[in-house]
């Protein structure tokens, strides 16, 4: 049975000014996997992410989530937005409001008859499916820790059950430790809701523990997506370097060790 | 998609049979109230919650269906998170046990009696502005020292920074100024001119639009529009940057914020508000002098002449003095609350607004000082 396309990117093309991110670049995502998408700095990571998620409007192409068209014309935004959640680089929490706020507010927009009570039970359950401890919630953003502000963030983005979250950087600024819980919390997310997570990443750990498969970004394509091991296989000067470096080959190194132990 | 839905046999041993998609999508917030209502009147029953009927599933249906299970008696036991679930697909299984673990709620605190939140308030207002004051003064303190520290060590100067602050605060601010300070001017004379006519000495706009603009609304009225302008702008700006960690970074490599970022935002408004009064005095004259020939037939040659008979230099020197105090004062205020700005955007709201606040206060409570300290000078 072939995997089915939850997001479907054709032909698009993204300019900013005379410089040109994207040319003819493609992308499948199948539905319930977990995809990382690797890149050099200023390849269209995170342009690449806003594209399909639409607060980016390409110059050409054909961008589609689960069978919508997100680009060239538009459905409606309400309709899309129940079925993502995007996870900011930053957290991009709302400063005004309490982090329990700040996980109710999706909830309010789109079921505005909900009450009070349901609505933080639902955002304390997020809160600690995120990790989260109790009284977390009362909390305004700027109180948090980085570590923290992701996880309120992740809560935030899982307030509606999302069928694709999108995750900018989830690892970055973690310690270790952080990280490899946040890998897990994603990849339990995964297996237990059937989400489709799209994972822009520069964390090798990350990448070979958690993903299903690699796009990397290059060349203003995606030139490359396929499972990790496959990927390692190309002859691509920028593939060779990424996981063939002395990063790369630790990571790798690791985590065998982990899986014979 | 079905709607979410639940039919109940009560008894003994009530059953909840639940029918549809139990997710937000489908109308969990619908049914939620009723859930409750059946919660309260089966407290510590034993219950059957029937899942055949369940096409759809999420966690907020699965955490509404624990919460209710746990409610009715199979309270908090981890080890068996499905007790009391019967027909449960496998799917729905990992979604339940799930929710079990993680039944939270955040509930908000009960808010306090409102008396007691008032005299909260108020405490902490008083505390608020005893504080802030302090720290203003000490501020001041910083700046000044900082600013002699310039004069001794002239090599510490930033030319370039205080040239473009007095661009942005003040060359920018001509224009608006001018044309103000014009109308202004114009507005004294009419309306003078008005009143004075009934006692037949309508000659004397002349004086009154000469000592009101030259001593008071000239450099008051400039004061004013740069506390908006430029006041806020300092607060602003220098905010953000403390938002950003930029000023943490100065710091860490050994540069003075108040070097880099207040003294010459002082420096320059130092320098721009005297000019932009003289400004504005002049060409509050102008105004006057404008209305007085057109609308109220007194000449120009009669204007200047009685201007320069009758307004002594006084005037324009009480009004030139003020304009670097005034000057101080905004950027002061402007730079001492972009400091201050901590945490989030809110903040640095909250802290810009403030400083227009407090520096329009503070102009206008020196102008007042000023007006008692030459009244008791006799000047």
């Amino acid at each position: 049975m072939a995997p089915e396309n939850i997001i479907e990117v054709r032909g698009v093309r993204n300019q900013f000014g005379t410089q040109v991110v994207h040319k003819d670049l493609d992308l499948d995502v199948h539905r319930g996997e977990i995809l990382g998408v690797v890149g050099g700095s200023g390849t269209g990571k995170s342009v690449l992410l806003r594209t399909i998620v639409g607060l980016q409007i390409p110059k050409a192409g054909k961008v589609e989530i689960l069978g919508k068209q997100i680009y060239p014309k538009r459905a409606s935004a309400k309709e899309i937005n129940e079925d993502i959640g995007i996870l900011f680089q930053d957290g991009a929490l709302f400063s005004s409001m309490t982090v329990a706020e700040n996980v109710m507010a999706p909830l309010r927009e789109h079921h505005p008859e909900i009450s009070d009570e349901l609505a933080e039970e639902i955002a304390g359950m997020k809160l600690s499916l995120s990790g989260l401890n109790e009284g977390v919630g009362e909390k305004m953003p700027s109180e948090l820790s980085g570590g923290m502000r992701k996880r309120v963030a992740l809560a935030r983005a899982m307030a509606l059950d999302p069928k694709i979250l999108f995750l900018d950087e989830p690892t970055a600024g973690l310690d270790p430790i952080g990280a490899a819980k946040f890998d897990e919390l994603i990849m339990g997310l995964r297996d237990n809701l059937g989400l489709t997570i799209f994972m822009v990443t520069h964390d090798l750990d990350s990448l070979i523990r958690a993903t299903d498969r690699v796009a990397v970004l290059a060349e203003k394509q995606v030139i490359i997506n396929a499972p990790l091991d496959e990927v390692r296989r190309s002859n691509h000067p920028w593939i060779q370097e990424y996981f063939g470096g002395p990063r790369g080959r630790a990571a790798q190194g690791s985590n065998l060790a982990s899986q014979s132990a | 998609m079905s709607k979410a839905e639940f039919s109940v046999e009560d008894g003994p041993a009530p059953r909840i049979e639940a029918r549809g998609g139990w997710t937000m999508a489908d109308g969990i917030a619908r049914i939620d109230a009723q859930i409750r209502k059946f919660t309260e009147t089966t407290l510590d029953k034993p219950l059957i919650i029937d899942m055949a009927g369940v096409d759809n599933l999420d966690t907020s249906g699965a955490m509404v269906l624990q919460r209710t299970m746990q409610a009715c008696g199979a309270r908090a036991d981890l080890s068996q998170p499905l007790k009391g679930f019967e027909n449960v697909s496998d799917h729905h299984k990992v979604l339940l046990e799930q929710a079990a673990g993680n039944l939270v709620s955040c509930e908000t605190p009960p808010p306090r009696a409102s008396w007691l939140v008032v005299l909260e308030r108020v405490g902490q207002a008083t505390e608020n502005i005893l504080d802030e004051a302090l720290h203003i003064m000490s501020f001041v303190g910083a700046v000044m020292v900082r600013m002699f520290e310039t004069i001794r060590h002239p090599g510490r100067f930033r030319p370039t920074s205080v040239v473009h602050h007095m661009e942005s605060a003040g060359l920018n601010a001509l224009f608006i100024v001018g044309l103000m300070s014009f109308l202004i001017g114009a507005v004294v004379a009419f309306m003078g001119a008005t009143v004075l006519a009934e006692f037949g000495a309508e000659v004397f706009a002349v004086e009154l639009v000469g000592i009101s603009v030259l001593r008071e609304f000239g450099v008051l009225l400039t004061a004013i529009l740069i506390a908006g302008r430029s006041g806020s702008s300092f607060t602003a700006a220098i905010g953000s940057m403390k938002l950003r960690e930029e000023i943490d970074a100065m710091q860490a490599m050994g540069i003075d914020p108040l070097d880099a970022l207040v003294v010459p935002r002082v420096l320059a408004l130092l320098i721009a508000v005297p000019c932009l009064a003289f400004l504005a005095a002049i060409l509050g004259l102008v105004g006057g002098g404008a209305v007085c020939a057109l609308a109220l037939d007194i000449p120009p040659a009669l204007f200047m002449a009685r201007t320069q008979e009758i307004i002594v230099i006084d005037n324009f020197i009480v009004g030139m003095v003020k304009a670097p105090v005034f000057g101080f004062a905004i950027a002061v205020i402007g730079c001492y609350q972009g400091m201050m700005v901590r945490g989030s955007a809110e903040d640095l709201g909250r802290r810009t607004t403030i400083s227009v606040v407090q520096s329009l206060f503070l102009v206008i409570l020196v102008d007042a000082l000023f007006a008692v300290f030459f009244m008791e000078l006799d000047y």
